[in-house]
């Protein structure tokens, strides 16, 4: 697939805090309001809680929290952008808060940048490069990653979090 | 035609349960009709099926075997243990045929030949021509007349057959004439509709031979007179064919005098077939099974589903119901509501199987096992009409086949220990079942040996799972049996060493959200309790607040409701009396760490934990509501004390408790951190 | 209008066989698990042709034939009975019985159609 004819893909674009990430659109199921989250108490900052989606139980990332970025209270913009990714080789359906959706634009793969090296604050294996738009930089993220091998120890670690108060 | 085939290997699978069950059954009772009866019939169904199918080996085998029961079933001959023995490995002789139906395995064509063999020496000589011997007829294109006389009896029509049909089956054969004699036609007041009145004389010119000719008349013989007679082999002349056509306008019959003396042909007689029909005695038999029908898992999940989306707009129906507050509405949603939980107890109970499904294969390992050590050992079973998950039962069977095989192994002990031991020669494994809260429960145990405690710390050492001065409980000690690595090398023998560890059980039985627990005294036996969760995806809850989020609470579980002033409720958890007991109560917003204002008064939840009670203390109790569990997915792989979450009829998601787990953590909890005394004082009776 | 036959028989494999076998030869199959059942079937439906086994729980081949054989209303209703060979004297215990005819397992497909052409014409 990475020939000079079929690299243009899809990305959808979002705001969390001041940058500007793209996705690519493979992942997106689709883009939700912020429907009343029932938190699940005891479990860990980056998970706010779980909403009905359609008569099933989705779980709900703070994606601010998981990339390490300030909480603030929701806006009317905030949106969920439902992912379906893949952890441990299991198809999961996740629910990804951002402070706003921008759009969906195309990009050829040959455009896409290297990660910087230096200035992010972003683990390694979730940035898969940049774009530059309009003299804005997209960070394209690495969606598989959103919930890596680590996260998923840090989850088994918070089955502990009830009893330890 | 796959479809089909895929029928029959499912019959025929249940079929050879039915026959080891009966087999067994039929082993500890050589006198018991019941289980020859039913062997029998499996073994018939089984030889008819296969048959159609074209399974030969598989046809050719269970004929051998019918007939063998078939004699023992007339009382022509008696069963042998060593028959019964034959017998069963028989069965998984035909168990192996189901995989390999052609035989191509080498192994199963010699063991075919060879129980073929010990089936014929018990069975004395072989009876010939078990399969059908088809005479080749002869076809030539020679023709010859026949003259045929049809005289329907008064049984005939009445017995379903049409004397039209076969008059014109005979006219398929050849060139015919027909002559209808009415001669004894009634009066339209004397008819009867049944009744054959009429008699026929047909002249068939044609190649087909006499046998086949008479083939026509086979399921009219001895309800009708018939006579085939072969007259002549020439044409018929034109003379005989001016009689004959006379004959058919007078509607009078010519008999076969006229027809001989018309052909001037030598007579040649032949005799109709008179059936002699002689009534044996029928036997009916009993069987308590009621009639079923097969449903693919496929549509029974689907009913599921479609149950549990009926639940949900249950739910909002009758929250909506509420708010509008109609007394005719809500007599309805009230109507529809009774029915909905019906329906649902219903669609559940589909989808449960008795544990007894599993016992036959486990009496089967029982016997075989104890067998082959020298051992004699029965397996006494109690409770197994016990219900689980269909899918919970298939789990289980290799858990518990692995568990009892263990007691027949390592538990029971020889003949000869268990004399000096002062034990009964017979052994007894038992399989316990009972339900219990929301649990149900599976106990496995034997009047064996018992665990050796020492010996099982000193391979725990060897190999490197503790070390000298690790200090373990009773109970520590024996879940060191389901660590991985603990397989000992005593555990693999002939019988155990399918490579699966205790560790497996263990793994097995989690996987399934259930428990396993060991408990064993030196000499007396052992003692293997399985707890389930009755895994029922629609429950009913008790709909509880606790600050501004809605939980439930499994109504099942739920003793009583306490109002209590919270200032009763000064820590996490502590001991309040309700009716009278001191009951532990802890506290949700504390255990939540939810730090506002609680409101003054508290409701208390005395719910079933174990054999005793437990509170739990919430803002406020909103209501009883059937649930759907949906599960809360891989990211709170952590959260068991969930069983999962529902969605209310306002949209949102409240989780709901799995108290047991719950309760297990809070307590493990005050026992890991061992610095809250009080806690682990108040706790100590649990 | 196509003609309808009951079948009659403990084994499914059996009973889906041969439905389907008339099934596709035009005829209306309507199926059965025993006597008992099949009796059932009978009281409100017509029907044009059973084929029935003969060893089945609850109500046999012979008591099935027995049982209908004693309705009146049912006279002349044609019933074939699914023998094998090792039951040749069940065979004339049936016809005694007032079975209409027999077809001896196992058989082919167009044997199954030549008989129960025998029995009704559509």
């Amino acid at each position: 697939m990475e020939t000079s004819v079929l690299s243009s893909q899809s990305y959808l674009t979002f705001k969390l805090d001041q940058e500007i990430f793209g996705s690519s659109v493979t992942h997106v199921l689709e883009i939700l309001e912020v429907p009343k989250i029932t938190k699940v108490p005891r479990s860990p900052d980056y998970l706010r809680g779980v909403i009905n989606l359609r008569g099933s139980v989705l779980p709900v990332i703070d994606t601010r929290i998981k990339f390490g970025l300030p909480p603030i209270e929701d806006t009317v913009n905030t949106c969920i952008v439902v992912l379906n990714l893949k952890m441990d080789g299991q198809e999961i359906t996740v629910g990804a808060l951002v402070d706003a959706i921008q759009e969906v634009i195309e990009i050829e793969e040959n455009q896409i940048m290297p990660p910087p090296s230096i200035g992010t604050s972003y683990a390694d294996e979730l940035l898969r490069g940049m774009f530059k738009l309009n003299d804005e930089f997209i960070l394209i993220l690495n969606m598989d990653q959103l919930l890596s091998i680590s996260e998923i120890h840090q989850l088994k670690d918070s089955q502990n979090l009830i009893n330890s108060n | 035609m796959d479809q089909l085939q895929e029928i029959f290997f499912q019959e025929a699978r249940e079929l050879l349960a039915e026959l080891e069950q009966s087999l067994l059954d039929f082993e500890q009772d050589l006198g018991n009709k019941n289980s020859i009866e039913t062997i029998f019939r499996s073994l018939h169904t089984l030889k008819g099926s296969s048959g159609m199918f074209g399974f030969h080996a598989m046809n050719e085998f269970t004929h051998e075997l019918e007939n063998i029961f078939e004699e023992i079933r007339s009382g022509k001959s008696q069963a042998s243990p060593k028959l019964l023995e034959i017998c069963l490995v028989s069965l998984d002789h035909l168990k192996a045929l189901l995989e390999d139906h052609e035989l191509k395995d080498e192994s199963n064509a010699a063991r075919q030949l060879h129980l073929l063999k010990q089936i014929e020496e018990l069975h004395g000589s072989k009876e010939q021509a078990s399969s059908s011997i088809h005479i080749v007829e002869e076809k030539n294109d020679l023709k010859s007349l026949f003259y045929i006389q049809f005289k329907p009896g008064n049984d005939l029509i009445s017995n379903g057959t049409n004397p039209l049909y076969l008059i014109d089956d005979l006219c398929q054969l050849g060139k015919s004439w027909v002559i209808t004699d009415c001669s004894r036609l009634p009066e339209l007041k004397d008819f009867v509709a049944d009744q054959s009145y009429l008699s026929f004389e047909i002249v068939l010119w044609t190649s087909s031979s006499i046998a086949e000719v008479n083939d026509v008349f086979l399921f009219a013989e001895g309800l009708a007179t018939i006579t085939i007679e072969k007259v002549a082999e020439d044409q018929p002349n034109e003379s005989f064919i001016f009689l004959i056509n006379e004959a058919i306008k007078n509607e009078k019959s010519i008999g076969i005098e006229a027809v001989h003396k018309a052909l001037l042909k030598d007579e040649k007689s032949s005799q109709p077939d008179t059936l002699k029909t002689q009534s044996s005695s029928t036997q009916i038999k009993e069987r308590s099974s009621g009639s079923s029908i097969r449903v693919s898992s496929e549509k029974l999940d689907e009913l599921m589903n479609l149950v549990s989306e009926l639940v949900t707009s249950q739910a909002q129906l009758s929250m909506h119901a509420e708010t509008i507050a109609q007394a005719q509405l809500s007599g309805i949603v009230e109507n529809m509501e009774k029915i909905t939980r019906r329906l649902r107890d219903n669609a559940f109970s589909i989808c449960l199987l008795p544990i007894d499904t599993l016992t036959i294969r486990f009496q089967r390992l029982v016997r075989d096992a104890s067998k082959e050590l020298g051992k004699e050992i029965q397996l006494l079973t109690e409770g197994t009409d016990t219900e689980l998950d269909k899918s919970v039962i298939e789990n289980l069977s290799d858990p518990i086949l692995h568990l009892i095989r263990n007691c027949v192994d390592h538990g029971i002990e020889s003949l000869e220990k268990r004399q000096t031991n002062g034990k009964p020669r017979l052994g007894t494994i038992m399989l316990k079942s009972w339900y219990s809260g929301t649990k149900v429960f599976i106990e496995i145990s034997d009047d064996g040996a018992g665990i050796n405690k020492q010996k099982v710390r000193q391979k725990a050492i060897e190999n490197g799972l503790i070390t000298e001065d690790t200090v373990l409980n009773e109970q520590q000690l024996y879940d060191v049996l389901f660590m991985p690595g603990f397989s000992t090398a005593a555990s693999i023998s002939e019988l155990s060493g399918r490579g699966v560890g205790m560790d497996v059980v263990k793994r097995k039985i989690q996987e399934l959200k259930g428990s396993i627990e060991i408990s064993s005294i030196e000499g007396q036996g052992s003692r293997f309790t399985i707890g389930l969760p009755l895994t029922l995806s629609i429950i009913d809850g008790l709909l509880v607040q606790v600050d501004q989020a809605t939980y439930v609470i499994p109504m099942n579980l739920v003793d009583k409701c306490y109002e209590k002033p919270a200032a009763l409720l000064q820590n996490r958890v502590q001991f309040i009396t309700l009716d009278g007991e001191r009951t532990p109560v802890y506290s949700l917003r504390d255990v939540f760490g939810i730090s506002n204002q609680a409101p003054e008064i508290l409701q208390i939840i005395k719910v079933f934990y174990d054999q005793t009670s437990v509170g739990l203390a919430v803002d406020h109790i909103i209501g009883e509501h059937q649930v759907v569990l949906k599960p809360l997915g891989s990211l709170y792989h952590g959260h068991n004390e969930y069983s999962g979450a529902t969605i209310l009829g306002d949209g949102t998601v409240a989780l709901v408790f799995d108290t047991n787990t719950l309760f297990n953590k809070l307590i493990e909890n005050s026992n890991i951190y061992g610095n809250k005394r009080s806690e682990q004082s108040v706790l100590s009776h649990l | 209008m196509s003609k309808k036959i009951l079948i009659v028989d403990d084994s499914e494999s059996i009973r889906e066989l041969v439905g389907m076998t008339l099934e596709s030869s035009g005829y209306h199959v309507t199926k059965s698990v025993d006597g008992e059942d099949a009796l059932e079937k009978l009281s409100g439906h017509s029907f044009d042709l059973i084929i029935t086994d003969l060893n089945m729980p609850k109500l046999d081949g012979i008591g099935l034939v027995k049982a209908i054989r004693a309705m009146k209303e049912l006279a002349g209703l044609p019933i074939l009975l699914l023998t094998t060979e090792s039951q040749n004297e069940k065979k004339e215990e049936a016809r005694s019985a007032g079975a209409t005819g027999w077809i001896v397992k196992p058989f082919a497909q167009d044997k199954l159609m030549a008989v129960v052409q025998k029995i009704i014409r559509s």
